[in-house]
């Protein structure tokens, strides 16, 4: 069969419509909160972009998660961490040999150089944080998981590697200020020169940039589409690689291993080295994720990886339902667009239709509105405290989840083993009496 | 031949086994089973010889080569299987995907840390369908599984269960199978069926089957040789008719004073 052929089946199953179902959804509702809040078109395109793009990410580490968690049953809590250590590597790989005053200086390497050594390091942090702890149980490997990852915050955070020599060669990591991200590639496909816009586009980039603002989208946001759909790139590419892991022999065992540790042992298979290959994979997976994402940031700084990162991930993943991968990238998208970004909009909205003036500073003051019955003191300083409140929704939903469906969106569904058509079994299970007269 | 020589094993201050040599196996295979009372070290004795459980001291061989140390999962592709006395089955499967699975999953191809097991194991089609198909017909047949193969394995009655755990035991092409109590939990009607099956599949298979089984009835009907414990040491062996000459064992097993 042909790769177009297979494309076409794939776009004709349910994964690929609910998939894609989700994502027009969710386009839908921001036009209208766009709308709302009397966004031009420019803006609207702007605001879908950015649901994009974290709906992309999220997707991503919640696809490395779920061949962890989901497969494996290697609960990790410290996808923060993994995702620091590669972004970091990366960025520490790359940093300009001569580093301006008050930078960072780095090796100097290309970035693809950067992207792989991330990715390595990340891996073997994978290896040497699974290789003792897979003796313990599951509940306690999660905890070195997350201690992990907060040594590895802090550590970053420490002003004694804020600059050090390994070896003659000058880097470090910028301690609290951070350390500069490398340019992003993206912007060399546009830009001669792309430290210095006015130096002039490429021939590609004047025609991309004619096309684009002849319909008034600007540069800054054609760049940003163009990232968003590298992204979407590597996430079909994610999509894949760990659809056909599900589907190998090695997956079969994993699956096995998540079934019965000791029916997998039973059954030959070393599965401690199964799982470490595992973790080792999905913490590269991780670490490439967070260079994509974190990455493309101007700065990156301790602050972006604290266990709050981790915990979002996982959510997104119990959303979407562990052990699957569909549900995994449908749960990256509601989170990041309902429970992320959903709320910043809705309060934008109400703060437009409702002119709630300034809200007070603590929640005694907020509350005091409500017995003169006016509840906009309040209403504000919910609005205000928006992050917060991102908590509380996601809480309930969490709450809403165990209660209804805690397997998640997809998680009920069984991915069983390679060359096993489950949904030809399906329609079979009615016509068979399991109890044989004997 | 697989030999325990010496095992001792204590968990704190209870001694579970203690100086247990036995061994097994014959040329054409035998149907050896492990009786005792409760606490009496007989599965020690088998997590011992299949390398869940490391002895304190003493050593297993099997053919000759020393396996105390090796891992469980390597003695499995040395031909020594086990199954648990819980039924260890992939519950949400059909009767033939689990023995498919076993069978896929015994292959050494996923093993291994190099590129190329890498590679294969992550992208090597499934290959040999129509072998691995023709031992699952055989498999199925020969535990009398074929009219609920299509069944789904936790709606199976628990006679049937265990008999798919069985098989998927053979499914790893065992010389030698050690069985924790294979009738535990199921019927009174279904557990002659069940050690009947076990049995004649052995028997053509020249497999040689080690069982712990309670019911002596069928011990005295189906055991080439009885390996009696008590409190963690071997209390005597012999054939079956050792369970109606020896009056302690009568004793200790059923409590029988005469």
């Amino acid at each position: 069969m042909s790769y177009t052929d297979r494309l076409r089946d794939w776009l004709l199953t349910d994964d690929a419509a609910l998939m894609l179902g989700v994502m027009t959804g969710l386009y839908a509702l921001f036009t209208v909160f766009g709308t709302v809040l009397g966004l031009n078109f420019a803006g609207i395109v702007s605001t879908l972009q950015q649901i994009t793009f974290f709906a992309a990410v999220y997707a991503l580490l919640a696809l490395a998660l779920n061949l962890q968690w989901g497969y494996a049953g290697l609960l990790n809590i410290g996808v923060a961490g993994f995702m620091a250590v590669a972004v970091y590597t990366m960025a520490m790989l790359t940093a300009p040999v001569n580093a301006p005053a008050g930078g960072v200086p780095g090796l100097g390497l290309p970035i693809w150089v950067g992207i792989l050594g991330g990715m390595t390091v990340a891996a073997v942090a994978g290896g040497v944080v699974a290789l003792p702890a897979l003796r313990l149980k599951a509940d306690y490997f999660a905890i070195v998981t997350l201690a992990f990852a907060e040594i590895i915050r802090i550590t970053y955070n420490s002003q004694l590697f804020q600059t050090f020599s390994v070896a003659g060669f000058e880097m470090g990591t910028g301690a609290s200020r951070g350390i500069p991200a490398p340019t992003n590639p993206v912007l060399s496909l546009y830009y001669t020169d792309p430290s210095n816009y006015s130096a002039g586009t490429t021939a590609f980039g004047s025609m991309v940039f004619g096309a684009f603002g002849a319909i008034g989208l600007d540069e800054a946001l054609v760049v940003d589409i163009t990232y968003t759909l590298i992204l979407i790139g590597f996430l079909v590419l994610y999509y894949v690689l760990l659809s056909r892991i599900a589907n190998s022999p090695f997956g079969r065992v994993l699956k096995a291993i998540r079934n019965d540790e000791l029916v997998a042992r039973s059954l030959g298979k070393n599965t401690r080295w199964f799982k470490i290959k595992t973790f080792m994979l999905g913490c590269a997976l991780m670490g490439f994720a967070g260079i994509l994402w974190q990455g493309s940031q101007s700065l990156i700084t301790p602050t972006q990886f604290t266990p709050m990162l981790t915990f979002y991930i996982f959510i997104a993943l119990i959303i979407g339902g562990a052990g699957s991968n569909t549900g995994s990238v449908i749960g990256g998208a509601l989170f990041a667009g309902l429970l992320f970004q959903g709320p910043v909009f809705v309060s934008r909205i109400v703060e437009t239709v409702f002119s709630l003036g300034t809200a007070p500073n603590t929640f005694p003051d907020a509350v005091a509105g409500l017995a003169a019955l006016r509840v906009e003191p309040l209403l504000a300083y919910t609005l205000s405290n928006l992050a917060s409140l991102r908590f509380v929704i996601v809480g309930l939903v969490l709450i809403y989840l165990m209660l209804k469906q805690p397997t998640g969106i997809l998680g009920h569904r069984k991915e069983i083993a390679a060359s096993i058509d489950i949904t030809e079994r399906v329609s079979r299970e009615n016509s068979v009496t399991p109890h044989k007269a004997r | 031949m697989l030999e325990a020589d010496g095992l001792k094993k204590s968990f704190g201050n209870i001694v579970a086994t203690d100086d247990v040599s036995v061994q097994f196996g014959k040329e054409d295979g035998e149907m050896v089973f492990i009786v005792g009372p409760n606490g009496a070290g007989k599965s020690t004795l088998v997590n011992l010889l299949t390398g869940l459980l490391e002895p304190d001291e003493g050593a297993v061989t099997l053919d000759g080569q020393d396996i105390t140390t090796m891992r469980a999962d390597q003695r499995v592709h040395e031909g020594l299987v086990r199954s648990f006395q819980v039924v260890k089955v992939f519950e949400e499967m059909t009767v033939r995907e689990n023995i498919r699975t076993a069978l896929l999953i015994k292959r050494k191809k996923t093993g291994g840390l190099g590129p190329r097991a890498i590679w294969e194991g992550l992208f090597s089609l499934d290959d040999e369908h129509e072998a691995i198909e023709r031992t699952i017909d055989d498999l199925v047949e020969q535990f009398r599984l074929d009219d609920v193969e299509e069944a789904i394995a936790e709606e199976l009655p628990h006679g049937d269960r265990k008999l798919l755990d069985v098989a998927m035991s053979f499914a790893l092409d065992p010389n030698y199978l050690l069985l924790d109590e294979p009738t535990s939990g199921v019927s009174a009607q279904e557990t002659d069926y069940v050690i009947e099956t076990i049995v004649e599949v052995s028997e053509s298979q020249n497999v040689t089957t080690v069982t712990i089984e309670h019911d002596m009835d069928l011990v005295k009907n189906h055991a080439d040789r009885v390996i009696a414990l008590h409190q963690g040491s071997v209390h005597g062996e012999g054939p079956p008719t050792m369970l109606e000459t020896d009056q302690e064992l009568r004793r200790l097993l059923l409590g029988v004073e005469e």
